[in-house]
């Protein structure tokens, strides 16, 4: 950790020298460059997060079907994640590395802005090229600040507050109603993690918004920077929406909502308490489809437990289907109203499906 | 195992918990705010001062502890004392008159801040540098220059008020040097009263002490974290930098003289018979430069440790008369060298008459003490359970005591 602490602070110091010795500018440029550098992992992690995400109904129905066998189903996840190539540790491992980088960071400031006779001499160990003393200490002053001490007038821990919850209200989807979900439904565990993920959007800015209290100013600059440039890159990517800041939805996911909802109505109409003459395979597969379709229509979409079997028509059938034809011969004596009404629905997925890859 | 099982059960005031021990972790993680402490022994070397966190603590030469002061704020600088008081700043920039015998408080400025409602905002300048006095002013540094406070005929009660501030380009650190005709230390000294800042805007200021407007100011190209030292024989100040440079300047701000250093130079250089000046830098090297007219001649330097030696080296006479030097690097190793003999023995080596390691990190300026056993020097660091160690200097540095803080 030390030495990407002396490496940091010494990045920081030569842009400070490069800058005109204007530690707000060498701050702003010093986080561009570490965002950029890091910009690789960053979507490595993206991606991974996004597989596991378009996962997450096939894992939920495999935490249904083997609940009281905890290592078959264990056998079961790690063999699902060896089908569709996901290395469940791949979102943690960008994330692990980063840390390091991203704390080195917040100490470098820190280190370099100098703001106690203590941090100064630590400093003159951290230096590693030689010609930068004559910058030392860095002329910390910049607007109405002493960017080496916390913000006297609360301006920029109010600023770190604003922009880490639009950052993160921007990213995250909006809830759904709760009566999409059966009570007697065990938790959808994208909903557990959209909770968690709510919980962040609360109470993340918050404990930034604390720690740009208590410390430098300068720290609170690279904060803003950082969630600026956050959101200026998810947007640029086309993952935020401006409009789940005001707690709407877009006119696309409002449509996919609605068709959720739709299929979802129909299914609970059809199936009823039939359900568990539904063979297991064929639900889990169309969770799956289902799933995968939500997913690539929209990263935000929640994804629904409860799917059409009639879904599975348009999709290749499985060795496991094709091995339990009774059970697809059960699946289709189910009323004929539902398979008429949900027969376009697979259609009507794959435009779904094609207008959101467009 | 997967997040998911580990969140289905967690309720949503877990994760709030969660976030919350995160950022006391990023806080912890940011690094402290801890200090060295002050210390400062009266003229006769029979008590001690030590300023650390909120307590000023004054201790004679056995460790017995005569009085504690309670200043609500942290303390760094080593107070100042001048007819029968104490003066030392805070961290809220406030500055504290205290009895030197008793430990009351006579008085206590404290600087005016914005609010609203009640509530108090803005800029709190710290004092972190040992204020200087004359006879009417109180002069201090602060986070954003140098300030001074009308302190004469103070009525009893009385607080002092600001006199003037002049702002400077960076922090001052180092405390400020007042000079006039009438100074004890330069009896015979031809200058016009004149307040001397050294500031980490890299500059030296020469201040009119009444109005607190500038006379000169002379860029020495490094930070000045420490002190000027007054050269009375050649009306000089000597000045170490950040650059890495010891500068000789007249009182005139013209600079005489520089000599490179191999490392940061944070301590206040110290004069010796007039003729000599010691130093050292945060590389662990210990220099003895000749002074001449021209500026410096002959330089010895050693490297002395492979630590940094932040503090001024303290010179002090033995039981028998000779000057020994001491000083302590940044890992605890105190160093005592007789300066009477020839202490540069080769390119590597200097010559130590004992070596103690304090266990601590020797970061304060050295004092020394009159003890009923011999003299004892006296030093810091951070470690709070030996935050002032006293070394006996006559017999091989021996640790005579060691004063934890809260004892």
């Amino acid at each position: 950790m030390g030495i990407i602490i002396d490496v940091l602070s010494t990045i920081l110091l030569v842009l400070y020298g490069v800058l005109g010795q204007n530690v707000f500018l060498a701050i702003v440029a010093f986080t561009v460059i570490i965002r950029l550098a890091i910009l690789p992992l960053t979507l490595k992690q993206q991606r991974s997060m996004k597989k596991m995400q378009e996962l997450a109904p096939k894992l939920r129905q495999l935490q249904q079907k083997y609940k009281d066998d905890r290592e078959r189903l264990a056998q079961e996840q790690m063999k699902m994640y060896r089908e569709n190539g996901v290395n469940p540790f791949a979102g943690c491992l960008p994330l692990l590395i980063q840390l390091p980088i991203l704390f080195g960071l917040w100490r470098a400031i820190i280190a370099t802005l100098a703001s106690s006779p203590e941090q100064l001499l630590e400093l003159q160990d951290r230096l590693l090229i030689s010609g930068l003393d004559h910058l030392v200490p860095m002329n910390n002053t910049f607007l109405w600040l002493n960017l080496a001490l916390p913000d006297p007038y609360f301006v920029l821990p109010v600023f770190v507050v604003i922009t880490t919850y639009i950052q993160q209200k921007m990213l995250m989807p909006l809830p759904e109603k709760k009566d999409q979900r059966k009570s007697n439904e065990p938790p959808d565990p994208a909903e557990q993690a959209q909770q968690m993920t709510r919980s962040m959007t609360t109470i993340m800015p918050l404990v930034l918004g604390f720690v740009a209290l208590s410390y430098s100013s300068g720290l609170a600059i690279y904060f803003i920077t950082s969630n600026v440039i956050g959101i200026i890159q998810y947007s640029a990517m086309g993952k935020a929406d401006i409009r789940r800041l005001f707690g709407q939805e877009s006119a696309k996911t409002k449509e996919e909502r609605a068709k959720a909802k739709s299929a979802t109505t129909t299914e609970d109409a059809a199936t009823g308490d039939d359900d568990e003459e539904i063979p297991q395979t064929e639900r889990r597969e169309a969770g799956m489809v289902a799933a995968t379709e939500a997913a690539v229509a929209g990263p935000s979409r929640q994804l629904k437990p409860g799917i059409s079997i009639t879904t599975l028509k348009p999709n290749p059938p499985s060795n496991e289907r094709r091995s339990s034809g009774t059970s697809g011969a059960s699946a289709s004596k189910k009323p004929a109203k539902k398979s008429s009404s949900s027969g376009s629905r697979p259609r009507k997925s794959k435009k779904s499906k094609s207008r959101s890859r467009r | 195992m997967n997040v998911f099982h580990l969140s289905k059960n967690l309720p949503r005031a877990w994760h709030a918990m969660a976030l919350v021990v995160l950022a006391l972790v990023l806080v912890a993680c940011g690094g402290g705010e801890e200090n060295w402490p002050g210390v400062t022994t009266t003229s006769d070397n029979d008590r001690l001062y030590i300023s650390y966190k909120e307590q000023i603590v004054s201790l004679d030469a056995e460790k017995e502890r005569l009085w504690t002061y309670d200043g609500d704020d942290k303390f760094f600088a080593p107070v100042v004392i001048r007819d029968g008081r104490l003066y030392v700043g805070d961290y809220e920039g406030r500055i504290h008159a205290i009895d030197q015998e008793s430990g009351d408080r006579i008085w206590l400025y404290e600087p005016e801040r914005d609010s609203f409602m009640g509530f108090e905002f803005g800029a709190v300048d710290r004092v972190l540098g040992s204020v200087a006095l004359n006879d009417e002013r109180l002069f201090f540094g602060d986070e954003h220059g140098v300030s001074a406070l009308y302190i004469a005929d103070l009525e009893d009660g009385a607080t002092p008020e600001l006199d003037w501030s002049f702002e400077t380009g960076h922090s001052v650190w180092a405390q400020p040097l007042y000079l006039d005709q009438e100074s004890e230390i330069c009896p015979d000294l031809d200058i016009a009263p004149t307040l001397f800042v050294a500031s980490l805007d890299q500059k030296v200021y020469a201040l009119d002490p009444e109005e607190g407007t500038e006379r000169w100011s002379t860029d020495m190209g490094g930070g000045l974290p420490g002190g000027l030292t007054l050269d009375c024989e050649r009306s000089r100040l000597y000045v170490g930098t950040l650059n890495g440079e010891v500068i000789a300047l007249d009182l005139d701000g013209e600079i005489v003289d520089r000599y490179e250093t191999e490392s940061w130079v944070w301590g206040k250089p110290v004069l010796f018979n007039d003729s000599m000046l010691y130093f050292a830098d945060l590389e662990g090297w210990l220099y003895e430069v000749e002074l001449v007219d021209e500026g410096f001649g002959e330089v010895n330097k050693r490297r002395l440790s492979e630590e940094s030696l932040r503090a001024s080296p303290l010179i002090v006479e033995d039981a028998a008369g000779d000057p020994v030097l001491v000083i302590g690097d940044k890992e605890g190793e105190v160093y005592a060298l007789d300066l009477n003999e020839p202490n540069w023995i080769s390119d590597r080596d200097v010559k130590v008459r004992w070596r103690k390691n304090i266990d601590n990190k020797a970061l304060t300026d050295l004092v020394w003490l009159d003890g009923e056993e011999g003299q004892l020097v006296i030093i810091g660091g951070e470690e709070e359970d030996r935050l002032v160690v006293a070394l006996r200097l006559e017999d091989g540095g021996d640790r005579a005591w060691s004063y934890k803080y809260g004892d």
